[in-house]
């Protein structure tokens, strides 16, 4: 059964991989994290409480990848955001040639995540460099650039380039779209500063904000919107919006509610869909039994796809009733106070009738 | 437009859901909710209002039957509390006696009316493999309830075992000889207990019998004694239940007070009444899934240990069953007894995918023949339709939910069923739980009414004939979860709702 949108991102934040043969050396709290509750991700924090990466060799080139593993939430829609932070680390690079530092945001998609209509976007910031004169400028700094290293479709190693958008290299406050529904695997974002010069160089990191943008689905998340999913009642209509445009590919939609450990599915009528495909109005054919298990279900030729979590008005109404002739409204007992019930008069369920040919 | 022959549609026959929706024919539904047949035309249902007027009005209904008590149309209600199954016994709307009784694990109860009594039943679903199955709870018993608010209690009841029957010759006479005799209690409920506190004695032909220190019951529901006695016994072999006893005419005592019985005159030519039968009777009749009433008889099928066995009482003593004889076994298949019911002098038994039946020949009833009826179809433990408050056939048929759709059954089932209009509707119903499916009949309005696992009630109005072709169906629609239907005062439909965990 498909679960609620959720997801996450698996990021390996930083690897710095080059650092020529001049060495380096860094301050202390080196480190990079991810702000605290930004948009839709939690705050991680690679170097908790300031405590020093363990950088070694602290000079000399090397070839590092921190790849501490960390989890970001993704929201099914909307703006995601990561952002590398540099707390307040510094880099120092040490007097000799020119000097280059590569960082990469990497980090896998959640399975099966596939953009639908999302837009990517990275953001560089330099915070500061002062290349030994005491001042910003261009005298030492020979190239500074960010891009897309790898985006990569096919599951194999990150290394290709084509497998972005062409013309999309320099995403720098532009950004990237993705328009087409392929499945992303991985994805790696680069930044690249090449200094020059004898002096020594010092360095903060700077932040890089990923900014994704749009609709995308996973495997075990999607971005179909139910509303209204709280306070319903029989016969209420439930407006389902799925930019995949795949409503108008549903066979049947069924109220699903686990009871007793078993399934039980009704057949939901379809009450409108849109001509594009990207909305279908369902209207609830019974009550919601309340006890979290209620679940539009749509059934495709190839599959099914979850909707929505439904939750009823009336949590518990349970009693003898008795069908009164003539009445023309349902009384239910509401027992929101177990110890005080209450009598709640609700219309009759949305009567009506279809024949085969209207 | 110049040759469009308009269609004219006079009447419309309910739902349709049965293959493709292109096939709905002009005068069905491809879908529809909450709609009743009013002649051609169709109206919005009825509403529904509470059924109780008082204060704390009983929450989470697990089932709902009809108790015709002696002198009013009455409902005995389950209702889930906690871990137990607690019984109400609702007289009307402001009246409620109850719980008379409560019992662990208890999530359904079969139920019969007998004599304005009320036995019960409890039983509760398990899991075998992937198949849920219903059968009677472990260690419990069926419970008879008197329709008074006194609790229920295990039917049957146990026999004389405390005192010794002291014998003496008294005024008046008897056939002289070794006679046997023995002391049975009589309940309440007219159960007769089997014979016990074994005493022989010889008889002298001018003397009658006196009898003294007779046992007393501790249970508060004996009303009555009887002295019960062999026939002249020219050579005894020391076998106390090797004989046949007969009830003494006048060996009655009609009190569970008095311990002396004087002076009693009787003769050989004056028992006529057998008591042997009641020496192998259960003192409490393990509970079941299934109840019924054949010839009299009170039928308990589908227990913990034995699925596929029904116990059937004594004619006219209901409590009276046999742990030797009264046994009759629905061939085994793994599938558990789901229903009995009468039909024209035939017991029918029920499996969820066959049906089979038994003859009262007259003898015990583990001489009667049975005979497979079908093989394929069968019902569920809810799934015989009740006709009003009666609980039984209507006229001369049954209404069956077999896994196929709802059927006429006559002795054979009727084809094509019912529910052939709606076949999809009805297929698409979990067959795991169709425990949850309550049916019943009603004549006077002339609908079905049929719960759904999904909570929903299945409504086919017959008005224009109790066939595929005619019915009408429809489905109700709630804002609870309906489990269970009855009908009060001919025409007064009873819903019960549940929380569903």
């Amino acid at each position: 059964m498909p679960v609620p949108a959720t997801g996450s991102f698996a990021v390996y934040p930083l690897s710095i991989y080059q650092v020529d043969a001049n060495g380096w050396s860094y301050t202390a709290n080196c480190g990079v994290s991810f702000p605290a509750a930004r948009d839709n991700q939690a705050a991680v924090d690679f170097f908790n409480s300031g405590v020093d990466n363990p950088l070694v060799p602290a000079s000399g080139p090397i070839a590092l990848a921190w790849s501490a593993l960390a989890t970001v939430p993704l929201a099914p829609s909307g703006t995601s955001v990561l952002e590398m932070f540099p707390d307040t680390s510094q880099i120092v690079f040490n007097p000799g040639g020119s000097q280059q530092i590569v960082d990469i945001l990497s980090g896998d998609f959640p399975a099966g995540f596939s953009a639908t209509n999302i837009r990517i976007k990275l953001k560089v910031y330099i915070r500061d460099l002062d290349a030994g004169n005491g001042s910003f400028g261009d005298l030492n700094l020979r190239y500074f650039g960010s891009s897309i290293k790898t985006f990569d479709l096919s599951g194999a190693q990150p290394g290709s380039l084509n497998e972005y958008q062409s013309g999309a290299t320099d995403i720098v406050g532009a950004g990237v779209y993705f328009n087409a529904a392929q499945t992303f695997k991985s994805f790696g974002f680069q930044q690249q500063l090449n200094l020059t010069g004898a002096t020594t160089s010092l360095a903060y990191f700077w932040p890089v904000l990923v900014e994704m943008t749009g609709d995308y689905i996973t495997d075990s998340s999607q971005i179909v919107t139910a509303t209204p999913t709280s306070n319903l009642n029989a016969g209420d209509l439930v407006t389902v919006t799925d930019p995949q445009l795949r409503m108008q590919d549903v066979r049947n939609i069924y109220l699903e509610t686990v009871v007793d450990g078993e399934t039980v599915r009704t057949l939901v009528p379809i009450t409108y869909i849109s001509r594009d495909g990207r909305t279908i109005i369902v209207r609830l054919p019974r009550a919601l039994s309340g006890n979290g298990t209620d679940e539009l279900i749509a059934v495709f030729f190839t599959g099914e796809v979850s909707l929505a979590i439904l939750s009823p008005q009336l949590a518990d109404g349970s009693g003898i009733y008795k069908l009164t002739p003539d009445k023309t409204d349902d009384t239910y007992y509401d027992r929101t106070d177990p110890l005080a019930p209450t009598e709640v008069d609700m219309k009759i369920p949305c009567p009506f009738i279809r024949t085969g040919f209207f | 437009m110049r040759d469009h022959q308009p269609i004219t549609l006079s009447s419309f026959k309910g739902l349709w859901r049965r293959g493709d929706a292109d096939n709905v024919p002009l005068n069905h539904f491809s879908d529809g909710n909450n709609m009743r047949p009013i002649g051609d035309d169709w109206m919005t249902r009825y509403g529904v209002g509470l059924a109780q007027d008082v204060a704390i009005p009983l929450e989470d209904v697990k089932r709902i039957y009809n108790y015709p008590t002696d002198d009013a149309n009455t409902l005995l209600i389950l209702v889930e509390d906690g871990a137990n199954g607690k019984i109400y016994h609702v007289v009307n709307s402001t009246t409620i006696y109850g719980p008379i009784l409560t019992v662990a694990g208890m999530t359904d109860f079969a139920f019969v009316p007998y004599a304005g009594r009320a036995y019960i039943s409890p039983f509760g679903t398990f899991t075998t493999g992937e198949l849920n199955i219903q059968k009677g709870l472990d260690n419990e018993s069926v419970y008879v309830y008197l329709g008074d608010g006194t609790n229920a209690r295990a039917a049957a009841g146990a026999i004389p075992t405390a005192g010794s029957l002291t014998i003496a010759n008294g005024t008046g006479n008897t056939d002289a000889g070794f006679h046997l005799f023995a002391v049975i209690y009589e309940f309440d409920t007219g159960y007769l207990t089997a014979p016990a506190r074994f005493t022989g004695f010889t008889t002298s032909g001018s003397n009658g019998v006196s009898f003294s220190a007779v046992p007393t019951s501790p249970s508060a529901n004996v009303v009555a004694r009887h002295i019960v006695a062999t026939k002249v016994i020219p050579s005894y072999n020391g076998n106390t239940t090797g004989y046949t006893y007969y009830f003494i005419p006048d060996g009655t005592i009609p009190n569970n007070t008095a311990t002396v019985l004087n002076n009693v005159t009787f003769f050989d030519v004056d028992l006529l009444e057998e008591a042997s039968y009641l020496l192998d009777n259960f003192t409490t009749i393990p509970a079941g899934a299934v109840l019924s009433i054949y010839n009299d008889r009170l039928v308990v099928a589908c227990t913990f240990d034995d699925i596929s066995a029904a116990w059937v009482s004594a004619r006219g003593e209901p409590e009276a069953i046999s742990e030797v004889d009264g046994l009759i076994i629905f061939p085994l298949d793994g599938n558990p007894i789901t229903n009995m019911q009468e039909l024209r002098d035939v017991l029918y038994g029920f499996k969820r995918s066959r049906t089979g039946s038994w003859v009262d020949n007259g003898d015990v009833p583990s001489s009667w023949e049975f005979s497979m009826i079908d093989n394929a179809l069968g019902t569920c433990v809810h799934g015989i339709s009740t006709v009003l408050d009666s609980g039984s056939a209507s006229i001369d048929f049954l209404i069956v939910c077999t896994y196929g759709g709802i059927q006429l059954f006559t002795g054979r089932y009727i084809a094509p069923e019912l529910t052939f209009k709606i076949q999809d509707l009805w297929l698409e119903q979990n067959r795991n739980l169709f425990r949850r499916i309550q049916i019943l009949n009603s004549p006077t309005q002339k609908e079905i009414y049929c719960i759904l696992p999904d909570g929903r009630l299945l409504v086919g109005n017959y008005n224009e004939g109790m066939d595929s072709k005619n019915i009408k169906w429809m489905t109700y629609s709630f804002n609870i979860w309906l489990n269970s239907v009855a009908i009060v005062n001919i025409d007064e439909l009873i819903l019960g709702a549940e929380v569903i965990d």
